[in-house]
């Protein structure tokens, strides 16, 4: 068979080479090849049609090809590109210029455990190429993909340096880790892939059906993005690039927080509304308790009573208070960008080689507390050919490593306790940030005790939370593979893959004092030391063939991959009192006192790989097509997991696609229109087995704190506690999904459309259910529920030339319906924590069956009550005025204009928690994108925007229902205060009272935004930059991140994931002053050399 | 052909190379299991603590504090706190809007049971003898631990079902955990059922042989006191709120507990348990120590008064003089934010009970003014009494160093507080630190975080209340009489009343006694409805605690807990 075979191909290899023969030896034709840009294209083949002679250009895009004759066709070829077929006529030169192939039909893009041709792929896969996310600027690549990618959610956690973000693929299916599996060259890598540089990444696939990730079974319930770093391509020269950016940073829309005169006159009203004396400031300004006691500052008098007579006269003057934002915030913050790059090929090596360097300053305390990011990132991948038997290569050997080092030093972003940009609007304007006879040693003013005891200085609270930490991070992420192909087509692959971390951290708690609730004295100093390290492995064998039987072409592959967790963790960690010199530079642990007591000292230390497991995997696919016209994919994946006891342990998962195309049909060559149509229809099986370790045990657990028996306070009697109820039956989370897509070009490729419809249903979610009080431990994971995503996706592209001017549209936009179908336990309900909006308030978020995950939930307002005639209106169905069990109706708490008229829904008068209903979703409706790009000659232009619609957000910037000295924005001067002057905030009022304390719609905003991520207008110096000699193309842009956000959303960002608690990955959209998203200005360079 | 066949299957075998999945079993390096664990005697200590760890409601909710709660609910106490602090009030007043008020308490109850229950059963099925001299000496550790194991889950379902009533019974580890709530009868008997098998297995130890570190564990004594307790609570609640006289338990195997054995195990803990009153009664109490541990008198009235405390550590504490009289208390201490239970392991009482917004009135600090006291009780309790000044803090005093206080910083402000339990700070020039930071040498000043002073459950001077009370015998309530400088009065129930009243102020204990007196009901035996001028964070309005005798002294069930039981628990009557 393989003799037949292999005459066969030899008679036809003899046929082309007669056949270019008999036109004879004719002369040489040269050429430059340049893409769509007119940047020389190195490495494109060039061919003479029916024959196997051709070459390829070199580096700087120059072919010359000898044997042409007037009447040859040369066949121009490159992938992602359109081919050409040129008959050369009486030409000597014929320079090229190629288009981009819009629906890249031979582009190869990468599934699980190998590669396909774009054409041939049945499932819902978004590939994005490296070069175009580096584009974008940003200082990670997955923010990049922000509005480029459909039914990929992508959201900026918060506009810190280094923040990251939060991806849902298709909806969120759980409650608990709703991450996507990276997979970065075959190597698993945890939640993110912050430590790659965008100049890293030669590709981003990402599987967003189930069909498609069902390879990765277990853990592709959420999506698999598949993340390829550069290496050269065969056949390439040597090619060096350098990008690098310098840019400035601003906040973008900043929260207008009340001066002095205002939050003076603010509070006035509350106090004026509830029948209170009005406050008499100069003296409240003087009562500084703290600062009058000498010993408190350094022996002066009356210190305190002199600083408040410094802030009256200050303000007689005309001050309008500080502004802490502005106090805290960083004017033109830089942000600096350089990498290099390195690749190319041999015949027997390829080779990727990157270094990066990213150093960006936060726009929060940026200046104050040095806060920022800096990355460096180098790189390097290898595959060589090692063994070639009869000119076939039969053993390849490769790697893929990357190395980073990060140091990042960020400020609170967090609860209500942990936010400094909270604090900085909710502290008095009053405090002065700085004060030049403060007794503080850095001259921050100290806290107006008058006003509030809890009121510290912003910029001192950053200063002391932030500025004496330290830490360094390094991940090592790669692989080493081998690959063995004895036969032809079968290939033997064995891939090691290693994902380490290690790092350290250091920290100095200094004494302070600026009021009597913010100080530590010199007897608490401390000094921290912590250190970790970690590294799993993955173990990767597969086996694969492709053979083609006439016009049946067949793949299959065969696997088995082992995740191991066992291998390297360590974690340590101290902390010591009594530093024996005050200074943040000798802050090691050694350079303290020998403790007098236990509680001097803390001590940790774990291996939290010491409890072993990890997966154990078994994979198959068989690809099968007809002409590449019918295709099938079966693909079933088997996983262990060390979370379940052996008889849950193994979950099978399946999946089976197919795909037409259908423009290969005889029917279609009528359709002059459709250049390219496919169908595609998919279902498939994904698991999730994310749920913690020991699960189906009673685990026993030592306390930290114990029971403190005997006269000792400092140290508890050993204390064990049954932990968890356990679940010995717990099993794998299944979610099935259905995809039904359509991809088509049409007008000569001048559209292209990808249309896509799927449903998602995630079986057996797993998921803490609350459990009956009577248990005795906290409740265990089990297989309790259901949650349904569905939605479509579109993307449709136009691009077309004039002349010289090119352009391009892209629109993709998507909707996703979320809803939980069952969850397993009697109450069908989970609450999100207390306290989030305001200390003392409800819950805010809800899972509930029929109902999206994270919806918001409380009290439906309908207006104020803007008169006494509305107030007398304002009855139960028995004609009594509305019953408030919560606070009563008498003294401060008696319905007056004014307040909120909350809806009694179920109309009993009394309004209760049984009046709370679902008040809105976090999670958008519909996600657009458009992307817009120009060119003319060197001059180009791109735009891309990223929208959000049909969601809600949460906001709170003040702790209202306690915390009533804090300042307000100026939001608040849209409060009632008269007949007809708000129907939507209450009056103001001095306690806490129920038309704030509700948890309502009041604090609801629609959310919509479209905002315009990036505009980057640049030169391309094309054939020019190969003139000048010692670089082959070069460009400058300038780019704008964050431009302009068009919104009716009034808080500083209408991007909100963050959910309120840490606790609550399933919440999102609560806004406590969030981190803004910087607007950054940059200007560029991309040299290649 | 075959060479292909051998090389395919070679790479095949190749392939799952490496198909050992051994490395899946995990073992938990950082803990045990139920069937690990439990196999020594240092096991059960450990565990044992565990299940006095319930004490501290690990959720969190300040509603769970049974002392909180109680002075909240009870007459002689008001909501307070801040403008924020609307949950005390709606306590105080008897409302309850929110669904899950007592959840904590609730949850936290089962938690010390199920531990508990796991101790007790596999105490039956381990060999201790290899680690005791003898077999009998095995036999009476196992014997101490399972009565002081009965004693908890007695006194853990009590804590609770002196708010709720009736409790669902979980007396084994597999017992089904979505049973009904037994009703109170049932659960009372099966409260009373545990704390006598603990009078029936714990060893008659001397209090004073107690070494400092073991101090804190129930005893015999302490089970005693708290049948009688118990006793008093379920035969008052029958007869005076039930209307269904009552005068003994009927256990869950169908026997009885009568009030003659009740007063025979009380007499033994009177006569022979070795506990006594300490000296001043204003020794009980922390101010006592505050010049002793700041080494000068930054607490006038008290060197003035020559206070000195007994401490707080039993018989032979080192700290103070020696504590004959606490029999049994919560042994809170300080807390930190980055622990998993926060701030649950110190006493909230002082911080929550503090003055509100007044932060330079040494040695009394900062607190979020909650539980201010009725100003009609106050003005009653006779000035010779020496336990009114020693329980209560009066702004205004310049003795007391309350002359600068400021009183328009909270709600329900009378100007009165629990001195028994008050955040305590002084600054011995080395900064301003709370008295328990001194005390311990605890680095961590957070006001919110340094009151390690424990919550007493139970004082000798309450057994022999109890004692008077049931034998109707004043010899006993005059023994406490005398301790506070007063002459011996004839027994009467209302002379009675007014003892504890007095005694056992802001102990969280007099809601208890109202309920099972049937006082709730009867304006002129409380201070209910009583309206008194406060100030509320400056203004001034009057105020009345408020009762609702339709929920017949007992709390809500948590809404949430009826809704897992799928509506198998009935609310509270009144809620």
């Amino acid at each position: 068979m393989k003799e037949l075979y292999k005459k066969v191909s030899y008679a036809v290899l003899a046929l082309w080479l007669c056949s270019s023969m008999a036109f004879g030896q004719g002369r040489t034709v040269t050429g430059t090849i340049v893409d769509e840009n007119g940047q020389p294209l190195p490495g494109v083949n060039v061919l003479v049609k029916g024959s196997t002679s051709g070459t390829v250009t070199d580096a700087n895009g120059v072919y010359s090809l000898g044997g042409v004759t007037d009447n040859t066709t040369l066949v121009i070829s490159f992938i992602g590109y359109l081919s050409e077929e040129i008959v050369v006529g009486p030409r000597s030169v014929v320079d090229v210029n190629m288009k981009p192939d819009v629906t890249s039909l031979d582009e190869v893009v990468v599934i699980g455990y190998g590669e396909q041709k774009k054409a041939l792929v049945t499932g819902a896969n978004i590939r994005q190429d490296g070069s175009k996310l580096q584009g974008l600027n940003t200082s990670s690549a997955m923010e990049a993909l922000q509005g480029i990618t459909p039914g990929v959610s992508v959201s900026r956690n918060n506009g810190q340096p280094g923040a990251g973000t939060r991806i849902r693929i298709r909806g969120i299916g759980t409650i608990g880790n709703s991450n996507p599996l990276y997979i970065v060259d075959g190597v698993p890598v945890g939640n993110d892939i912050n430590y790659l540089a965008p100049s890293d990444i030669e590709s981003i696939d990402v599987l967003k059906d189930a069909a498609s990730a069902a390879i990765y079974g277990s853990r592709g319930a959420n999506g698999v993005v598949l993340v390829t770093t550069r290496k050269g391509k065969k056949g390439a020269k040597p090619q060096i690039s350098y990008n690098g950016f310098y840019g400035v940073q601003n906040i973008y829309k900043k929260p207008a927080a009340l001066n002095a005169q205002e939050y003076m006159f603010i509070m006035d009203e509350g106090l004026a509304n509830d029948a209170l004396a009005v406050t008499d400031w100069e003296n409240v300004l003087k009562a500084n308790h703290w600062a009058n006691n000498p010993a408190n500052v350094g022996g002066v008098n009356n210190l305190g009573t002199t600083y408040g007579e410094y802030v009256w006269n200050k303000l007689q003057s005309g001050w309008k208070g500080t502004d802490w934002v502005d106090e805290i915030t960083q004017k033109d913050a830089p942000i600096q960008s350089h990498s290099f790059n390195i690749t190319g090929a041999s015949e027997d090596l390829i080779y990727g080689a990157g270094f990066s360097y990213l150093d960006q300053a936060g726009i929060i305390g940026g200046d104050i507390i040095d806060a920022g990011l800096k990355r460096i990132t180098a790189r390097l991948n290898t595959e060589l050919n090692l063994v070639e038997i009869n000119g076939r290569k039969i053993f390849k050997l490769g790697e893929n490593f990357t190395f980073t080092n990060s140091q990042n030093r960020g400020t609170g972003t967090g609860n209500i306790y942990w936010n400094d940009l909270h604090d900085a609007l909710v502290v008095n304007p009053l405090t002065p940030a700085y004060w030049e006879l403060s007794p503080n040693e850095y001259g921050f003013g100290p806290t107006l005790e008058g006003i509030s005891l809890g009121q510290t200085n912003p910029v001192a609270t950053m200063f002391y939370r932030h500025n004496f930490n330290w830490g360094k991070g390094n991940n090592m992420v790669g692989n080493v593979y081998g690959e063995l192909e004895p036969i032809e087509n079968l290939r033997l692959r064995s891939s090691f893959g290693v994902n380490s971390w290690w790092g350290w951290g250091r920290s100095f708690a200094p004494a302070y004092a600026l009021s009597s609730q913010f100080q530590r004295q010199a007897d608490a100093r401390s000094i921290g030391q912590s250190s970790y390290q970690g590294a799993n492995t993955t173990w990767t064998n597969t086996l694969s063939y492709e053979r083609t039987f006439g016009d049946h072409n067949i793949a299959v592959m065969v696997g088995n991959e082992q995740v191991r967790n066992d291998v390297l963790n360590f974690n340590l960690s101290g902390t010591r009192m009594n530093p024996l010199y005050n200074d943040p530079d000798y802050a090691f642990l050694d350079n303290t006192s020998p403790p007098s007591s236990q509680a001097q000292v803390n001590a940790s230390g774990r291996d939290y790989a010491a409890n072993a497991g990890g997966l154990m995997s078994y994979m198959g696919r068989a690809s099968y097509n007809y002409q590449e016209k019918y295709m099938l994919d079966v693909t079933m994946r088997r996983d262990g997991s060390g979370y379940f006891l052996p008889h849950k342990r193994y979950g099978n998962f399946f999946s089976v696609a197919g795909g037409w195309n259908f423009t290969e049909e005889d029917f279609a060559a009528n359709l002059s229109f459709l250049d390219f149509g496919k169908l595609r229809a998919s279902w498939g099986q994904n698991g999730n087995q994310d749920i913690g370790a020991f699960q189906y045990q009673t685990n026993v657990e030592a306390l930290g704190q114990g029971y403190y028996f005997g006269g000792d306070k400092l140290t508890s009697a050993l204390t064990y506690i049954p932990r968890n109820m356990p679940n010995p039956d717990v099993g794998w989370e299944t979610s099935e999904q259905i995809n039904i897509g359509l991809d088509a070009g049409l007008l000569n490729n001048k559209i292209s459309v990808t249309f896509d419809w799927y449903q998602k249903l995630t079986k057996d979610w797993l998921v803490q259910a609350p459990i009956q009080g009577t248990a005795g431990a906290v409740a265990p994971p089990i297989n309790g529920g259901d949650v349904k995503n569905s939605g479509i996706e579109i993307a449709l592209g136009w691009r077309d030339q004039i002349g010289d001017f090119k352009y391009g549209v892209t629109l993709t936009g998507a909707t996703v319906k979320n809803e939980v179908v069952r969850l397993a336990n009697a109450e069908g309900v989970i609450n999100g924590d207390a306290h989030i909006l305001s200390q003392g308030t409800s819950f805010v978020s809800r899972v509930e069956v029929g109902k999206p995950i994270g919806h918001f939930y409380g009290f439906k307002t309908a207006g104020i009550l803007q008169n006494q005639a509305e107030v007398d209106a304002y009855v139960g169905p028995e004609g009594l005025p509305m019953q408030f069990p919560d606070g009563g109706t008498e003294g401060l708490n008696a319905i007056r204009p004014g307040d909120v008229r909350y809806v009694d829904q179920n109309n009993d008068g009394i309004i209760d928690d049984a009046d709370k209903v679902m008040l809105g979703n976090p999670i958008p409706d519909f996600e657009l994108g458009i992307q817009l790009n120009a060119s003319w000659k060197g001059i180009y232009a791109n735009v891309t925007m990223s929208g959000k619609f049909g969601h809600q957000v949460m906001q709170s910037y003040r702790s209202f229902s306690d915390q009533f000295d804090q300042n307000y924005t100026t939001a608040i001067f849209g409060r009632w205060h008269g007949e007809g002057t708000s129907d939507r905030l209450p009056r103001l009022s001095s306690v806490s009272h129920r038309n704030q304390r509700f948890i309502s719609d009041i604090y609801m905003h629609d959310a919509d935004y479209l905002r315009i991520n990036n505009l980057t207008v640049g030169y391309d110096f094309g054939t020019f930059a190969s003139r000048l000699g010692w670089f082959k193309a070069a460009q400058v842009y300038m780019t704008v991140n964050n431009l302009y956000t068009f919104t009716k959303y009034d808080g500083m960002d209408p991007e909100v994931t963050w959910g309120g608690s840490d606790n609550m990955q399933w919440a999102s959209g609560i806004d406590l002053g969030l981190y803004p998203l910087p607007r950054t200005v940059m200007v560029g360079v991309n040299l290649t050399f | 052909m075959k060479g292909i066949k051998y090389i395919v299957t070679a790479m095949l075998l190749l392939t799952m190379a490496g198909c050992d999945d051994s490395y899946l079993d995990m073992t938990n390096k950082f803990g045990s299991n139920t069937d690990t664990f439990y196999k020594t005697k240092s096991d059960f200590d450990a565990a044992v603590a565990g299940v006095y760890n319930s004490l501290y409601i690990s959720g969190g909710s300040v509603f769970a504090e049974e002392h909180i709660t109680a002075s909240l609910l009870d007459d002689t106490m008001l909501g307070g706190g801040g403008p924020d602090d609307q949950g005390a009030k709606n306590v105080d007043s008897f409302v309850d809007p929110s669904d899950d008020t007592y959840r904590d308490l609730w949850v936290e109850t089962y938690n010390g049971i199920f531990r508990a229950n796991l101790i007790i059963e596999k105490l039956e099925e381990v060999d201790l003898s290899k680690e005791f001299p003898s077999e009998a000496a095995a036999e009476a550790y196992k014997n101490n631990i399972l009565g002081e194991m009965y004693f908890m889950r007695g006194f853990l379902l009590f804590r609770a079902a002196k708010f709720f009533g009736g409790m669902p019974l979980i007396t084994s580890t597999v017992t089904p955990r979505d049973l009904p709530r037994a009703s109170f009868s049932e659960t009372f008997g099966q409260i009373a059922a545990d704390l006598k098998m603990a009078t029936d297995l714990m060893p008659r130890v001397d209090p004073a042989s107690i070494p400092l570190g073991e101090y804190g564990h129930a005893n015999l004594w302490v089970a005693q006191a708290y049948l009688a307790r118990v006793y008093l609570f379920y035969t008052g609640y029958m007869t005076n709120i039930e209307g269904q006289s009552t005068t003994a338990f009927t256990l869950p195997d169908g026997g009885t507990i009568s009030k003659e054995q009740v007063v025979s195990l009380l007499t033994d803990c009177v006569n022979n348990s070795g506990y006594a009153l300490v000296s001043d009664f204003r020794n009980l109490w922390p101010y006592s120590y505050v010049n002793e541990a700041a080494g000068s008198d930054v607490y006038p009235w008290a060197a003035q008064e020559g206070l000195k405390w007994a401490g707080q550590d039993g018989f032979n504490g080192t700290i103070g003089t020696g504590n004959t009289e606490v029999m049994f208390a919560l042994r809170y201490t300080f807390a930190d934010w980055g622990w998993s239970i926060g701030q649950r392991t110190t006493n909230r009482a002082p911080l929550f009970m503090g003055l509100r917004g007044n932060s330079s009135l040494t040695p009394f600090g900062e607190g979020w003014g909650w539980c201010t006291i009725h100003s009609d009780f106050f003005s009653q309790w006779a000035d010779n009494d020496p336990r009114k000044r020693g329980s209560v803090l009066q702004a205004g005093l310049a003795d007391e160093g309350m002359s600068g206080y400021s009183g328009d910083k909270g709600d329900h402000e009378t100007g009165l507080f629990n001195k028994k339990y008050l955040h305590l700070e002084f600054d011995d020039g080395s900064g301003m630190k709370g008295l328990f930071n001194y005390i311990y040498g605890w680095p961590n000043t957070d006001m919110q975080l340094r009151h390690a002073q424990d919550f007493y459950y139970l004082r000798f001077a309450d057994v022999l209340l109890m004692l008077s009370e049931l034998t109707e015998d004043a010899q006993y309530m005059n023994q406490v009489r005398a301790r506070a400088g007063l002459d011996p009065i004839a027994y009467s129930l209302d002379a009675l009343k007014r003892e504890r009243m007095y005694e056992l102020a802001f102990e969280g204990l007099r809601w208890f006694d109202l309920v099972r007196w049937g006082d709730v009901n009867d304006p002129s035996k409380n201070y209910f409805d009583n309206a008194i001028p406060v100030g509320n964070s400056g203004s001034t309005a009057t105020y009345q605690v408020n009762y609702r005798p339709e929920t017949k002294g007992l709390v809500s069930i948590p809404e949430t807990e009826i809704r897992l039981s799928n509506g198998v628990y009935q609310q509270n009557p009144g809620w």
